[in-house]
């Protein structure tokens, strides 16, 4: 009785709808001028039996639709400013091709293609269940879906209008060959609630643009970047790149951030992976990152800064050896070091410390998640499965050493022993977060 | 598309699936976040900041069918740093002025809750408004708050007491004193 009266009240509170999606919308824009350049990055995880799952997705970044939430402007969420500074300037190429499915119709309106970018806007015209907001949400996908490709499915959110709806599309094109004249397949395959095939080949022609060969490089722990050359659009730049690491480190990842001659930051749109080749141990991945602006004559140069994150292996301890035990990384200063383990029949208790309570640059929270989600007691079987942890508690020892203790609760488990399981310490979670910087790159512009 | 495919993609940092996803919980995120902090104003500042922080972490999520969990936990979180923050701001006696009876009949019912709830103690509130408003299990609340059950089933005990204190029903049973 009483819980349904106080969720009546609950139920009472008005939520001014409108003003929650914006609260939420400017909650993830900054969120991402806080992290704006960090890439997008698939979910690291190092285990080998879910390796196998991750290995054709490790390349995945996804570059598609990368929206433009680094905008400085309220309300400038989503915009593409590049189709915007081109349809300024005339430069893009009205399109006007419908395909009908279900009673709904689907037309290619324009589309553009500004060094590697290409945009495409269409209409939806029928009857189509739209989201709470008014909106209309539909999927779709580039390429035919081409597994050798990055990304090539995607929402896309579309906006209403007196005759019905309106959406764009913009994406990075995914080869590193960059056509003068080309069509590309898209394929819209829900629109609403409705499901079914819009198919078009969407002409796209290249506006005149600039190549300027780069040839710099920096390394860094036998991995090496080279920037191979810069592409001015109209309204776009493209950096293009080579990253070479050892086979080993194949989940590595390199990022980068951009400088203007004035040392202000300059936001990128998306980082896409075009071609991927082996030589020897060798891993050479050819990668584009896009620029949503054309920067010729607002900079002389741009100023890059490469930083690497280089991949962890999970790494295990056995139960049965004495403590203290430390982990440490062969790459890099990361460590675990276990201090203490006790156990009895319902508890499983161990004492760390991570990286010798050195913080390097990190926030407190981050350690308390690493120590949660990171350094987990697993059934040795199955220590490379990634499956939910054990229930456990985790307490903050000292915050200022980086000392945590998690007490797992075992008692549910049937056959306890510390021959059958293991810790699992995931060094992998840290190392992403905190790449390795090299050293900055001029690239000139003029 | 599904809520379980919003979540894997969010994961993997798609802003719009995140988006989309905190809209479908628009409703509970802002009548939670009213709970604690009691205004419209502050209400949307920690639903934009769970936003902000939970982008931030998302790719931490392990468990996807744990997202909502996860997500209230930051929520409560940010609700207590504006309440923190508040505290720092607000004179003292002006709290008390809220504490008058007289005041209160002309206030909406769910907010007179409100208001009440502003006074238990933190790990009272949390469980009241998680178990009561979100209607959360107690192994839920248990896992939200870092606490034993048992412990759980405490706090709402005393919360409730506490709570008919407040509003005025000491000495009455619970149906009397709420409904």
């Amino acid at each position: 009785m009483e819980k349904k009266l106080f969720h009546d009240q609950y139920e009472k509170i008005e939520v001014p709808r409108d003003q929650v999606v914006q609260a939420i919308k400017t909650g993830v824009r900054r969120a991402n001028s806080k992290k704006k350049l960090r890439k997008k990055r698939v979910i690291f995880i190092s285990t080998a039996a879910a390796a196998g799952l991750f290995i054709s997705s490790s390349f995945m970044f996804p570059s598609f639709s990368k929206v433009m939430a680094d905008m400085p402007v309220v309300g400038y969420l989503y915009k593409d400013s590049v189709g915007e500074k081109l349809a300024a300037q005339k430069l893009i190429t009205k399109l006007n091709e419908t395909v009908s499915v279900k009673g709904i119709d689907v037309t290619v309106t324009s589309a553009y293609y500004d060094g590697a970018v290409m945009g495409v806007t269409f209409d939806v015209k029928g009857k189509v269940k739209t989201e709470k907001d008014g909106r209309i949400q539909g999927f779709y996908e580039i390429f035919n879906g081409d597994k050798t490709l990055g990304e090539t499915k995607e929402v896309v959110y579309m906006n209403p209008t007196e005759t019905g709806f309106t959406g764009k599309i913009q994406l990075s094109y995914p080869k590193a060959e960059l056509p003068a004249d080309t069509t590309f397949p898209l394929e819209f395959r829900s629109i609403g609630d409705k499901k079914g095939s819009w198919r078009f080949d969407v002409p796209v022609k290249q506006l005149p643009f600039e190549t300027k060969a780069v040839n710099q490089e920096r390394t860094r722990e036998g991995m090496k970047v080279h920037f191979d050359s810069i592409i001015t659009g109209q309204a776009s730049t493209a950096v293009n790149y080579s990253f070479t690491h050892p086979k080993e480190g194949k989940y590595d990842d390199i990022r980068f951030e951009f400088f203007d001659d004035n040392g202000r930051p300059i936001h990128w749109l998306s980082d896409t992976s075009l071609e991927k080749n082996e030589k020897g141990n060798q891993v050479t991945i050819k990668g584009r990152t896009i620029i949503p602006q054309a920067l010729k004559g607002k900079t002389r140069y741009i100023e890059v800064q490469p930083a690497v994150s280089l991949s962890e292996p999970n790494q295990f301890v056995s139960l049965t050896e004495a403590a203290p035990v430390r982990i440490q990384s062969s790459r890099q200063d990361l460590s675990v070091t276990i201090e203490k383990v006790s156990y009895n029949n319902k508890h499983f208790m161990v004492d760390f410390q991570i990286n010798n309570g050195h913080k390097m640059g990190m926030y407190d929270m981050f350690y308390k998640d690493f120590a949660r989600n990171d350094i987990i007691l697993v059934k040795e079987t199955r220590k490379d499965i990634f499956e939910e942890p054990i229930k456990h508690k985790v307490k903050v020892l000292n915050e200022k050493q980086l000392r945590f203790r998690s007490t797992f609760d075992i008692s549910g488990l049937s056959h306890f022993s510390p021959q059958k399981y293991v810790l699992r310490v995931n060094l992998g979670s840290m190392a992403v977060n905190m790449p390795q910087e090299m050293e900055p790159v001029k690239i000139n512009l003029e | 598309m599904n809520e379980s495919k919003l979540i894997q993609k969010a994961i993997k940092g798609n802003e719009k699936a995140f988006e989309k996803l905190l809209e479908i919980h628009s409703d509970q995120l802002y009548r939670t976040a009213f709970l604690y902090v009691g205004n419209r104003e502050d209400a949307l500042d920690v639903v934009q900041e769970t936003a902000c922080k939970a982008f931030l972490a998302v790719k931490q999520l392990r468990e996807e069918r744990y997202f909502l969990t996860w997500l209230t936990k930051i929520l409560i979180r940010c609700a207590y740093d504006v309440l923190k923050k508040r505290k720092k701001e607000v004179p003292a006696d002006e709290n008390i002025i809220e504490l008058i009876p007289g005041k209160r009949e002309k206030r909406d019912e769910a907010l007179d809750l409100v208001g009440a709830i502003e006074q238990l103690n933190e790990p009272q509130r949390n469980a009241i408004i998680l178990f009561y408003y979100q209607d959360l299990p107690l192994t839920g609340i248990a896992e939200i708050m870092n606490i034993p059950e048992n412990t759980v089933k405490t706090h709402l005990y005393r919360g409730k007491n506490q709570l008919k204190k407040l509003l005025g029903g000491d000495g009455y049973n619970g149906k009397e004193t709420i409904s």
